[in-house]
């Protein structure tokens, strides 16, 4: 079914978020091209006793930082404009059109998941590495674990997908599945203070409930962090949060296709 | 051989708790057979686009049996011969006539090859030649309909599923679409037709079914449906002469100079009446069934059952 997989493309195209992703990457190249030489005003400052593995350290985590920062706004420039995708294929007339051709409904959902995923996956990929190359260019910094933002990047992109998808499904409104992805962003900030809440609240059913949300809801902040770690090539002691948030969202695409298969329209 | 088949299908849709549910469809039963233009008549909420949608499975059936070419709706199989022009449609806007087309046949695993050559003769079917590359969006209501009617014939289908095909067209249009259904039973295929438009159906349907508050009300040829059973229309010099009818063959609903219009409880009384006429030496200008119009006949179904489910 690569022909829905394909108009999935070209809708992306349609609906001109790519061009939003295109200024910004645009714009943070010009900023990184105006900040001039960062080693070589380290160089100076250390006369000239720095090599590029020292500078590398030196300035690699700020610019991790500030690249994984980006990235994530690039997934959530992507979140925003496919929270749309699903409830208008949905929508009265359109869904009539799709439903009506010999596909399966959980076919039909795949691909155009799939569609999605490969437009914004491919568009953060490359502002990324265009990015990335001005960083390198203008600074001197190489970093090839940095590789490790965009996969988790793409892994947060593929979460909050699946929950405006899910939303999208189940309510038919694109308002509705912005507000879902963010509730659980909301929720996922909350829930990341939960050794607060619990020190605060002194009853075992409440911590029982904080933990059981933790570990159920997404948890994508701390995917933001692990993947920076990794980008730093620094240790990551618990894998709990990617698999969990993970888990999470293939449970929600099996629900989604669920419901799908079943509804009327 | 019949192409659909509908065996006591029955829809309800399950609304909010205090609303509780609607039946869309009733136990409705119909048979629809190859070749031929069948019309779905039946008043706003009677329940003809939910039949259409349960058909293709838009819509879930609740009970009851419904089989497309052989093949139970809910098999994707059963819609690959089957073309469909929703009503109101809203086609993907970021796609060009051309697009539509592709994409559709795409749908269907046709080859490039195949959807090709078939958009070329379909555009210029429906008369969109000149707007094959233009966006479905700068497209006018008449225009999405034809390129709508195009995408529905894509693959060549048996059956096409057309709900309300000539909303928004033009009258010109309205003939070329009347003539594009015309020919697609030409071909042996089948059409099977939602319209408000009863002389449009009257025109080009060969059965109909009129559905009321879900149920099938009545279903049978045009013919059937637009003649006045008995009656007829006499036409003759009778002037002013008294002419009875004996009370057990029937009576007389009106008379003229000009003639009359009688009701006949067996329609082989029809030669008694002539047999009268001549005796008395008038002479007979013609005598014919009496017609009525598919809409008067819609109409009086669609109000008798009303009355009787009051």
């Amino acid at each position: 079914m690569r022909g829905i997989t394909r108009d999935s493309v070209v809708e992306m195209f349609d609906r001109k978020l790519i061009y939003v992703f295109a200024v910004v990457t645009v714009l943070t190249v010009l900023i990184v091209l105006m900040s001039g030489s960062l080693d070589g005003q380290i160089r100076m400052q250390t006369g000239g006793g720095m090599d590029v593995d020292d500078i590398n350290e030196v300035l690699g985590d700020p610019v991790v930082r500030i690249f994984e920062f980006f990235v994530s706004f690039l997934v959530f420039l992507a979140v925003m404009g496919t929270a749309g995708v699903i409830p208008t294929m949905l929508e009265k007339g359109r869904a009539d059109y799709y439903l009506s051709k010999p596909i399966s409904r959980t076919v039909l959902f795949l691909n155009k998941f799939v569609g999605v995923l490969i437009v914004y996956g491919l568009t953060i990929i490359l502002c990324g590495v265009i990015v990335y190359l001005s960083l390198c260019l203008v600074h001197g910094i190489f970093n090839i674990h940095i590789v490790y933002l965009f996969i988790f990047s793409l892994l947060s992109f593929i979460i909050w997908y699946s929950i405006t998808a899910f939303a999208g499904v189940v309510f038919n409104s694109s308002a509705i599945a912005i507000m879902s992805a963010f509730i659980i962003w909301i929720l996922q900030k909350v829930l990341g203070t939960r050794e607060w809440i619990k020190a605060l609240v002194d009853s075992q059913p409440v911590h029982y409930i904080v933990d059981t949300f933790y570990y159920i809801i997404p948890k994508t902040g701390e995917i933001s962090d692990m993947s920076v770690r990794m980008a730093t090539s620094r240790e990551i002691r618990d894998w709990m949060p990617l698999y969990s948030s993970l888990l999470f969202a293939l449970v929600l695409i099996y629900l989604t296709v669920y419901i799908f298969k079943r509804k009327n329209y | 051989m019949h192409v659909i088949e509908v065996q006591d299908l029955t829809k309800i849709y399950q609304t909010g708790l205090k609303k509780g549910n609607i039946v869309a469809l009733d136990s409705v039963s119909l048979t629809v057979e190859q070749g031929e233009i069948f019309g779905l008549l039946g008043p706003n909420g009677a329940g003809k686009t939910t039949l259409m949608k349960v058909l293709l499975n838009i819509t879930q059936i609740s009970s009851g049996q419904a089989l497309v070419l052989g093949l139970p709706p809910e098999n994707p199989e059963s819609r690959h011969k089957v073309g469909y022009l929703p009503e109101n449609h809203r086609f993907p806007t970021h796609l060009t006539g051309l697009g539509l087309l592709e994409f559709t046949g795409r749908l269907y695993g046709l080859s490039q090859k195949e959807i090709d050559s078939r958009s070329e003769q379909l555009l210029a079917l429906v008369g969109m030649e000149r707007w094959g590359k233009t966006k479905i969006r700068k497209y006018s209501k008449g225009m999405s309909q034809r390129i709508g009617l195009a995408q529905t014939m894509i693959s060549d289908p048996e059956i096409l599923l057309l709900d309300e095909p000539t909303d928004g067209v033009d009258p010109i249009g309205k003939i070329e679409i009347r003539q594009v259904m015309e020919k697609i039973r030409a071909e042996g295929k089948t059409v099977f037709l939602n319209s408000h438009l009863l002389s449009e159906v009257e025109s080009v349907a060969d059965r109909v079914a009129i559905l009321t508050r879900g149920k099938v009300a009545r279903v049978g040829s045009v013919e059937s449906m637009t003649s006045r059973q008995s009656q007829y229309e006499i036409k003759a010099a009778i002037g002013n002469e008294i002419f009875e009818i004996p009370e057990e063959m029937g009576k007389r609903l009106s008379m003229t100079t000009n003639g009359m219009i009688v009701e006949l409880s067996n329609e082989d009384d029809i030669n008694y009446i002539i047999d009268q006429l001549r005796m008395r030496k008038i002479k007979i200008k013609s005598i014919k069934p009496l017609k009525i119009s598919l809409e008067q006949s819609f109409f009086e179904t669609v109000t008798e059952n009303k009355e009787s489910a009051q």
